[in-house]
């Protein structure tokens, strides 16, 4: 009679263990900052995906180009038609790895200071790159964010003359993103 | 008469400077701003995606459409419509008039929102482009959204 209930109890428990655990986020904000003293050009995405395995240690992120607000109609305009071409190259991406995945415990509250390796994609150009970030965990909520800085000539972004003073020749970009636990 | 011309010339670099600094700061259209182009539930808007993205993207891209449906999930600024299995209509609102609305944003409850259509992902077949850490679920994409009604 014993035997139907623990076998039972050992299939949950193996089906337990051989469920992966991931985080995930639809609601990641990425803002970019390529103003100068002379003009602001700022914009903000509040709705990038991300998912992050913690036992791997990878980290992906996609966005919508044309997702991005800006202030101004005009240079929302000019930045999906002539910098971007946002309906040639609709999204951005990133995917990589947490170099340091041993330094962060998914399951202990605490601020994880992480550097993250891997390649993002933007205007259709693939470059490696290497950015540092935080990553908070919190009970079940997990959030990470980071700041770094790209080169717009690296992803074929031109700049025309007649607003090379106005627009910097690099961009600070920051990602923020709480996300919830999804388990497959 | 060069005095004349002189004073038109003038009125008409004015003119001309003031629609350039218009248009400079012009703010781009929020779906509140004006009524909805296209009505439709979550669910018809996720099985014409499944049809044809592109024909989508030509019919509804930059335009402001109203969507009703379920509430599925509340993220910080943002709820997602539910559109069937692994779909939904995802909407972004500013985090301020957010912040005076979230609390009549719940899972279950019934909305119908009004946004800007921007994008959609995970219909198209998998490509490098896509995450593939975990399948990525079918989304259709509002920004500057705005909440019409909602049942209790």
């Amino acid at each position: 009679m014993k035997i139907v209930p623990l076998s039972l109890m050992a299939l949950c428990l193996t089906l337990n263990l051989s469920a992966q655990k991931f985080y995930t986020t639809k609601a990641g904000q990425t803002s970019f900052d390529a103003g100068t003293g002379l003009e602001d050009i700022k914009a903000v995405n509040k709705s990038t995906t991300s998912v992050i395995d913690p036992a791997s240690g990878q980290i992906q992120f996609s966005l919508l180009i044309k997702g991005f607000e800006f202030k101004s109609q005009l240079m929302q305009d000019h930045f999906n038609e002539n910098y971007m071409e946002s309906d040639k190259f609709p999204k951005s991406t990133f995917k990589g790895k947490i170099s340091n995945p041993e330094k962060v415990n998914f399951s202990k509250d605490g601020s994880y200071p992480v550097t993250v390796t891997g390649t993002l994609e933007i205007h259709g150009v693939k470059k490696d790159i290497s950015a540092t970030g935080t990553i908070k965990v919190s009970g079940e909520s997990v959030s990470a964010s980071s700041d770094f800085e790209i080169t717009l000539k690296d992803y074929s972004i031109n700049i025309p003359g007649v607003v090379e003073d106005k627009l910097s020749k690099t961009a600070k970009i920051k990602y923020s993103g709480t996300y919830a636990v999804l388990n497959k | 008469m060069m005095k004349k011309l002189f004073l038109a010339l003038l009125i008409l670099g004015l003119m001309a400077g003031g629609y350039g600094i218009y248009l400079w700061k012009k703010q781009p259209p929020t779906a509140q701003d004006s009524a909805a182009d296209f009505i439709l539930e979550s669910g018809q808007l996720i099985r014409q995606l499944d049809s044809s993205t592109s024909a989508v993207s030509k019919k509804y891209m930059d335009k402001n459409l109203s969507i009703s449906g379920v509430i599925t999930q509340v993220d910080a600024g943002q709820i997602s419509i539910g559109a069937g299995e692994n779909a939904s209509v995802s909407c972004s609102f500013d985090s301020t008039y957010f912040a005076g609305i979230i609390s009549r944003c719940q899972p279950g409850r019934p909305v119908q929102v009004k946004g800007i259509f921007y994008g959609a992902e995970g219909f198209d077949p998998p490509s490098d482009d896509d995450l593939d850490l975990i399948p990525t679920e079918k989304i259709a994409r509002l920004k500057t959204c705005y909440l019409v009604t909602e049942q209790p």
